[in-house]
């Protein structure tokens, strides 16, 4: 088992109600169900696209050998760097640790979302995909989460001021 | 080791009142849930007002009136896979949602033959139907359920099926759906934030317990 900062010194190959109308819907149907059966959901109406053949398969393979979250503390633009801690996801009893990574390690299109308190999963693992041999890879993503929109921030302000109001009133 | 995992697969269900269009890939873009990298390697089947079905290289989402599907087979994207039906939901908080499934599927592979055979005769012994059929009996699948053990209202659905493909000469598919009923007081976002993880390594911890104890 390796902590994160051993795998760091790695350098990167790389609104009306509804009701069910079939008693549990929310297993993944396989196109390979012997539809001719009858079978107890046959019992109930099936909705006309509940059973949609499974869509093709993804292309590829990952398997997985680690994985932390992090969640990061403070960058560094001077030394193209930032802090994080990170959280072993592959084997939880492990502590966490702080580490420090260079900016060249996140993806280009991720780099929006580099600030402090921001939210990643940095994976290692071997990529099996078609026409390439086996490559081990590091892959870092950040979380993407809804953009606040205006009306969210000034409610958010607007309660920050009631909350204050009513603490200095004591 | 006499087995191993040759493949696996989180999906995520929801049940609920949907409306397919919406379920497209520039709204992801749109509400950056989604990266533009991402946007320009997008394989769409279909976008229909009955039916949504796309894909981008780790992920999968069929959407149609009473069923929202994504999935993706590449386990570095199980954590964002939730994170992207979180912030799905979060948006589209007056949608409204009766059932959610948290769902791994595991492919095993068996070197030996003997010993797969062994796992379907343990799960499913074939004394009553070799006194009725003359020739050899396989099990093909097997599905059992048991209600959830916590104080959410749903079941833990496991199916078992055999599997023979050009990778997998002996082969057993093991499904688990880890299914819920949304209360009213209950969001989707507090559902997966508080289960996801914990689902998928149930999922993990049944399947190699149930190969274990029938190859025992």
């Amino acid at each position: 088992m390796e902590t994160a900062q051993e795998y760091s010194n790695y350098s990167s190959s790389e609104t009306c109600s509804v009701k069910p109308l079939v008693e549990n819907l929310t297993g993944h149907l396989s196109s390979d169900d012997v539809v001719t059966a009858i079978e107890e959901d046959n019992l109930f109406e099936v909705p006309k696209f509940a059973v949609l053949p499974s869509s093709k398969e993804l292309k590829g393979d990952f398997k997985l050998l680690q994985m932390w979250e992090g969640l990061v503390q403070a960058i560094d633009q001077d030394h193209h760097e930032f802090t994080a801690i990170v959280k072993d996801k592959t084997n939880p009893t492990m502590p966490d640790e702080e580490f420090t990574m260079s900016i060249e390690e996140i993806p280009p299109t991720d780099l929006a979302l580099l600030a402090s308190g921001a939210v990643f999963y940095w994976s290692i693992g071997y990529a099996d995909y078609p026409g390439r041999p086996r490559t081990r890879e590091s892959r870092i993503r950040f979380r993407r989460l809804p953009k606040w929109h205006q009306s969210e921030l000034n409610k958010a302000k607007e309660r920050g001021k009631q909350l204050a109001d009513f603490f200095t009133s004591y | 080791m006499a087995f191993d995992v040759k493949k696996q697969e989180a999906s995520l269900v929801v049940i609920g009142s949907f409306n397919p269009t919406i379920f497209n890939p520039d709204w992801l873009l749109r509400h950056e849930l989604i990266s533009q990298v991402e946007m320009d390697d997008v394989d769409i089947e279909i976008i229909h007002r009955d039916v949504a079905k796309f894909s981008l290289s780790w992920l999968s989402i069929e959407v149609v009136h009473n069923r929202f599907s994504a999935r993706t087979n590449d386990q570095s994207y199980f954590l964002p896979l939730r994170d992207l039906v979180v912030s799905i939901f979060s948006i589209l908080n007056q949608t409204p949602v009766v059932q959610i499934g948290m769902n791994m599927t595991f492919d095993f592979s068996f070197q030996d033959e003997a010993l797969w055979h062994k796992i379907g005769d343990t799960l499913a012994p074939k004394d009553i139907w070799e006194k009725v059929l003359p020739k050899r009996v396989g099990l093909t699948s097997l599905k059992v359920k048991s209600p959830r053990v916590d104080d959410l209202e749903g079941n833990i659905n496991i199916a078992v099926e055999t599997l023979r493909s050009e990778d997998i000469k002996f082969g057993i598919r093991f499904s688990v759906n880890n299914h819920i009923e949304i209360d009213d007081d209950k969001t989707i976002e507090d559902l997966l934030m508080n289960h996801w993880e914990e689902s998928l390594q149930q999922a993990d911890k049944l399947s190699e317990m149930i190969i274990e104890e029938a190859i025992l």
